[in-house]
């Protein structure tokens, strides 16, 4: 999508009147955004279907070397690398390579991943139970972990798709081999091969391990969870001691049922209420701080600067737990009720004597959740603040200079040309921000808990869950109540919107499209 | 010595009848390598702390080295590292257990299960822990205990229902075999007062209390922030928990008495001279600095004797009435009483030694030691009976609460606890008012949605 | 003139106000804390802004032997853990976040658009919903619980889809460079190692940092992993001071104390890195 353009400055346009041109700035972001949206979803079944024709590719030329093939090659469809070895001493390492991989892959499947994977349709069958040993001794005696067993199967399909790349990879390596020979020309030396994977094919050396670490880290995980929605993995079939098995869409419906079913779209609402004030108050405010600190008569920049910086150097965990105590709320009782209840009593007469204050974080939903807003904004705001001062600096001079001949003040030099440059650079920025708010874990977590809570159809619904806390409690918080499969639905929901809006940014991104124009 | 002796004689003939009973229904399940020691063998234990003496194939043969982890709170592992010594000495079995290493590590009772709920292997968890009986449900539905039965197992299962307390040993009752090592008998609260502004007669009366509060500006304590104390009016009305029961048990939640009691609740959350406390002895405390009158205390948190003389009053919860002019029926206050256990971790590499470290940190002596050490209430009938532990004003206080309004805390589904709990706020923010109950939605809430799975 | 003049000092002056109000604003919880640090009173409940004495006592219980229950609370081998885990973890990941980066801006090869495109989609899914499953992944494994090796493992082998700031600033590094080495016949690899690193100082630096300060600030995996007192991070060993445990705020001053303690450095690494955190939002597109 190359719709960058439309986000070009429009500071040249300043003999508009102002209003004209900030609407026109947000009316063009957002049909930018609408654009890149659709673009997105054209996309998709394009995608899908390039990704089954190079299948298809793949597939067919493994047939076509297959006929093409002389019998070393054909061999090397039944030991894999065979091709390599047998036909030069010069491809011995590259032929053990890969025969080895023929070898580690048969090994696993026999003695790791096949026993497991043999179980994937049922999830297991043996329940784990007491019984006596042969000393005598009332002994627990290990049935199925259901967990075990997902979590195994699926590494051991990700291990057999990239053995089949490694497959196909064979064959291709065993038929180029016989068609260098057949044409008469040298087959590489061992060190022309090591030169290759430090040179042209030096993307593959150096990539090799960090996607190993991704796909274990994240892919892999990520799978399972998927297929834990499909599940009943929750407190009442927690693994070791009882089996989980396949329950197809149940728990979807459960989730988006009568009682979950209202309180996900609440909040979801909430989540995306948050994410959007949380997004734009950091922002707004931000902006306007670093533009005072940035005005030219303004002494001492660091100092200022500094102050703020160090409300974000302060680690999170430290800030928030403290945040949370100093708000913290005893009701009718002076003696345990938090400092700020004290200080606002002492100073400002608020509440009385014995009343314990206002309860900050866990009394009025509304309450609870303009705080959250308010206190995420003393944490964030800096973060703008340094990125737009960054930015501010970056403002040619020149365009300040041709706009002040003109005769422009000073707020429509801000319309004109401070805006939208901040806007051009941060635009991007702001929907990942914004993703990254949705998933804002330790703001809410710390402050409030997702309190405070309330009774909706039997189901407790804390005001100011987020999805993603929401998930937490549902799953980690109390493991004895946990729902993974329900957490696992709401997961794939969050991930779903999350992934969109980073789909949108990433199309916007002007660095990425224009990255090679550049250099 | 008469007393013990009765005890002992009265017991072993109760087991004798109970081993009976469980032997003709647990016939089909117990054959095999258990066959020679069918529950019926129990009414040869008499010796009540070493139960494997009575084992005819034990010997004092030293055990391997190995070492056993224990979950223990914190407050009681300086006690218990002392007794190790005693433990792994030459004057118990000869030495048997010299090379045996004990590591404590402090684990709060309550918080064991969530970490089992994670991983229950020793290494993430510890060979022997201690948790509280409301867990036991969950723990057994987990397999996360190892019940005491087979070679070894099967004669501390006889020792601990021969020496301890029937309600105390029935929670973990299956089948005629424990599946833990009861080792308190005291988990529950009843009411401290300042004896200077309440008499005895006015502290059995919550209305009383609250127009002196009003009288003299102070609070009463009543933690309704923890489904702990919440169901305290619940229970006093006559709503009936059946921690055994399927989830349909929470119906009781709504019914006729349920109402009064949420009446009850609402009339008393909205009254402002009732404070929510958070942690722990804050009644306690508040007495002493003068700021509360009476209010809540748990058996850990009880009274010092320096406390206690200078004006801190125990006593069994008082009466409270539902309507709002304080008239009409009085009804006790009630409250869940429990005691600790002390379970061996299923996956434990060592069962044996294990169970003989349990039994060890379980057994009269050591519940003598707790209770002088900490004022512990013991659940062995033996130490129970002594005098110095009736005397005891917190365990008098518990004992005559529990007899008085007490539900035995057995077996409670962790959605019980979240359920009561967000009532609780829903009475303080105005959402549940005397027109709109909201019980259904309590019950639903307390039953944890099972039905929609 | 004059006119012009004292308009601009009125509305330098008005931008003075703001500017110390908020700095008040924005420091006074900070300074809270560290006035309780340094106080005698323990509890979070006090109106005083000034503690009524000041003591070293409540550091004091964060070293072995400062405290009966230090046994309890061992603030020192929780910085202990979180040091070690976070140096191991900081290696690996800038290492990975370095090799990406050099294979997505200086090659071009057929997967790499899609590379980009599914790394960014992952980088974007939050981590612990998958936590449990990558527990019992790496149980397998004996990586937990209570193992430093597999936390670190957990905190840093997915770290290469964190590519982006550091493929910018490649981005920028003139392929010039490049070519006259290729001529004089160093290998890709050489090139890397030997020019575009030495060359890419400020990012290494930034990428050095942010793996570092990323295991000291978290705390859910942290908690998920760690089940013993002994091998908790320090995130999650401060969160005991107040996790109502005991009467209300006992441990605060302690909390207070030990979040003093682990900020300052946290700090200076912060400031020091701050510039290079301009760059990294700013620079790649500015420059674009």
């Amino acid at each position: 999508m190359e719709n960058s353009t439309q986000t070009t400055p429009t500071w040249k346009l300043y003999n508009r009147p102002w209003y004209a041109k900030l609407g026109m700035g947000f009316v063009n972001y957002f049909k930018n955004v609408g654009l890149m949206i659709w673009g997105v979803l054209k996309a998709i079944p394009v995608k899908l279907w390039a990704l089954l024709l190079a299948i298809g590719h793949g597939f067919q030329g493994l047939w076509y070397r297959f006929k093409k093939g002389d019998w070393r090659t054909r061999m090397s469809y039944l030991i894999m690398g065979f091709g390599d070895f047998s036909r030069s001493p010069r491809h011995f390492v590259i032929g053990f390579f890969y025969l080895a991989v023929e070898a580690l892959f048969v090994l696993f499947l026999i003695f790791g991943g096949g026993p497991f994977l043999l179980k994937f349709g049922t999830l297991g069958t043996e329940v784990e139970h007491f019984g006596f040993n042969a000393a005598g001794e009332y002994v627990k005696i290990d049935g199925d972990n259901s967990l075990k067993i997902l979590i195994f199967s699926i590494a051991t399909i990700m291990l057999a798709i990239f053995f089949i790349v490694m497959y196909i990879s064979n064959t291709k390596s065993a038929f180029k081999a016989q068609q260098t020979v057949e044409s008469g020309k040298e087959l590489s030396t061992f060190k022309q091969q090591l030169n290759y994977a430090l040179n042209d094919g030096y993307h593959v050396t150096i990539l090799a391990l960090p996607i190993f670490g991704v796909l274990l880290m994240t892919v892999l995980p990520l799978i399972c969870n998927i297929l834990v929605a499909f599940t009943n993995y929750n407190y009442l079939h927690l693994p070791p001691a009882k089996l989980f098995t396949w329950t197809g869409f149940s728990a979807f419906k459960t989730t988006f049922g009568q009682s979950y079913g209202t309180l996900l779209w609440r909040t979801l609402g909430w989540t995306l209420v948050w994410a959007f004030f949380a997004t734009f108050t950091n922002f707004f405010f931000g902006m306007f701080l670093a533009m005072m600190i940035n005005k030219k008569s303004i002494k001492l920049k660091i100092f200022w600067r500094t102050c703020f910086v160090i409300v974000i150097a302060v680690p999170d965990f430290v800030t928030l737990m403290m945040m949370s105590q100093f708000f913290s709320f005893a009701k009718n009782t002076s003696t345990y009720t938090g400092a700020f209840n004290h200080i606002i009593h002492e100073w400002f007469n608020i509440g009385t004597e014995n009343d314990g204050g206002i309860n900050w974080l866990g009394g009025e939903p509304w309450l609870a959740r303009t705080m959250v807003i308010i206190i995420n904004l003393w944490r964030g705001m800096p973060f703008t603040m340094l990125a737009t001062m960054g930015i501010l600096m970056n403002i040619p001079a020149e365009l300040y200079e041709s706009s002040r001949i003109d005769g422009a003040g000073p707020v429509r030099r801000f319309i004109s040309i401070t805006f939208p440059y901040i806007m051009f650079v941060m635009g991007p920025q702001l929907i990942t921000t914004f993703t990254g708010n949705i998933n804002n874990f330790n703001v809410i977590f710390f402050l409030t808990g997702g309190g405070p809570t309330t009774n909706i159809n039997g189901v407790s619904y804390g005001a100011t869950n987020l999805l993603i806390t929401w998930l937490f409690s549902l799953t980690m918080q109390d493991r004895t109540s946990s729902r993974y499969n329900i957490g696992s639905v709401i997961g794939i929901f969050t991930f779903l919107i999350t992934a969109f809006l980073a789909l949108i940014v990433f199309n916007s991104s002007k660095s990425n499209t224009q990255e090679d124009t550049f250099q | 010595m008469k007393k013990l002796l009765a005890t002992l004689l009265a017991s072993t003939m109760a087991l004798t009848a109970i081993g009976g009973l469980v032997a003709c229904g647990d016939g089909g399940e117990g054959s095999g390598a258990e066959a020679g020691l069918k529950p019926a063998d129990f009414s040869k234990v008499t010796h009540l702390d070493d139960p494997l003496l009575d084992k005819e194939d034990e010997t004092n043969a030293k055990v391997a080295a190995c070492t056993i982890s224990v979950w223990a709170p914190a407050e009681i592992i300086p006690t218990f590292e002392a007794m190790m010594e005693t433990f792994k000495s030459a004057d118990y079995h000869e030495g048997k257990y010299a090379d045996v290493t004990v590591n404590f590590e402090a684990k709060e009772e309550g918080k064991v299960q969530d970490a089992l709920g994670t991983d229950a292997s020793v290494a993430a968890s510890a060979d022997l822990f201690f948790f509280p009986s409301d867990h036991t449900g969950n723990m057994i539905r987990n397999n996360w205990l190892l019940p005491l039965r087979g070679a070894t197992g099967s004669y501390y299962s006889a020792a601990v229902m021969q020496r301890d307390d029937k309600g105390c040993t029935d929670v973990v009752n299956q089948n005629g075999y424990a599946y833990a090592f009861p080792a308190t008998n005291d988990n529950g609260y009843y009411l401290v007062y300042n004896k200077s502004d309440l008499t005895e007669d006015e502290a059995d009366n919550l209305d009383t209390i609250l127009a002196k509060a009003e009288e003299k500006e102070k609070k009463f304590v009543w933690d309704y922030g923890s489904g702990y104390y919440l169901p305290t009016f619940f229970f006093g009305t006559g709503v009936e928990l059946d921690m055994r029961g399927p989830k349909s048990k929470f119906d009781s939640f709504n019914s006729p008495e349920a109402e009064l009691g949420a009446k009850a609740m609402i009339k008393y959350i909205n009254n402002s001279n009732i404070i929510k406390s958070t942690g722990n002895g804050s009644s306690v405390k508040g007495i002493m600095d003068g700021e509360v009158i009476a209010g809540f205390c748990g058996t850990w948190e009880a009274p010092t004797e320096e406390q206690r003389n200078a004006g801190v009053g125990l006593k069994k919860l008082p009466m409270f009435t539902v309507n709002a002019d304080n008239s009409g029926t009085k009804y006790q206050m009630g409250g869940f009483y429990g005691g600790k256990y002390c379970g061996i971790n299923s996956n434990t590499k060592n069962a044996a030694v294990a169970m003989a470290v349990a039994n060890y940190l379980t057994n009269s002596a050591a519940q003598l030691k707790r209770f002088e050490v900490q004022q512990t209430g013991p659940s062995n009938k033996t130490i129970a009976a002594r005098e110095d532990v009736q005397n005891n004003p917190s365990l008098k206080a518990y004992l005559a609460q529990a007899t008085a309004g007490g539900v035995a805390q057995g077996d409670i589904m962790g959605s019980y606890w979240s359920g009561i709990q967000t009532y609780a706020d829903d009475i303080s923010n105005g959402k549940v008012t005397l027109t709109n109950l909201g019980l259904a939605n309590l019950v639903k809430a307390m039953a944890g949605m099972l039905e929609a799975e | 003139m004059i006119g012009l003049r004292s308009k601009r000092i009125a509305s330098d002056v008005t931008i003075y106000i703001i500017l110390s109000v908020m700095v008040a604003i924005w420091l006074f919880p900070l300074v809270w804390l560290v006035l309780r640090a340094f106080g005698t009173e323990v509890s979070n409940t006090s109106a005083l802004v000034f503690p009524k004495g000041y003591t070293l006592e409540n550091f004091k219980q964060l070293f072995p032997g400062g405290a009966s229950d230090y046994a309890q609370f061992p603030y020192m081998t929780w910085i202990l853990n979180t040091l070690l885990i976070a140096l191991g973890s900081c290696t690996i990941s800038t290492l990975f976040v370095l090799m990406v980066s050099y294979a997505l801006s200086r090659m071009r090869f057929k997967m790499r658009k899609k590379l980009m495109n599914i790394a960014l989609i992952l980088g974007l899914f939050p981590g612990f919903l998958s936590m449990i499953t990558l527990y019992f992944m790496f149980n397998l494994f004996d990586f937990t619980p209570n193992n430093r090796l597999g936390l670190m493992f957990a905190y840093s082998l997915g770290a290469g889809t964190g590519y982006y700031i550091v493929k910018g600033f490649f981005d920028t590094v003139p392929l010039a460079i490049d070519e006259a080495a290729r001529i004089d016949g160093a290998t890709k690899n050489r090139i890397f190692w030997t020019m575009i690193i030495p060359l890419s100082k400020p990012i290494i630096i930034y990428t050095i940092l942010t793996n570092f300060i990323g295991p000291w600030c978290d705390y859910i995996m942290a908690s998920v992993f760690m089940t013993k007192t002994k091998y908790y991070t320090v995130a999650v060993g401060i969160r005991q001071f107040i996790d109502g445990l005991t009467l209300p705020g006992t441990h605060f001053a302690r909390f207070c104390a030990g979040g003093v303690l682990i900020s300052v450095p946290i700090v200076i690494l912060f400031l020091i890195m701050q510039k290079f955190y301009v760059e990294g939002i700013t620079g790649g597109a500015a420059k674009g």
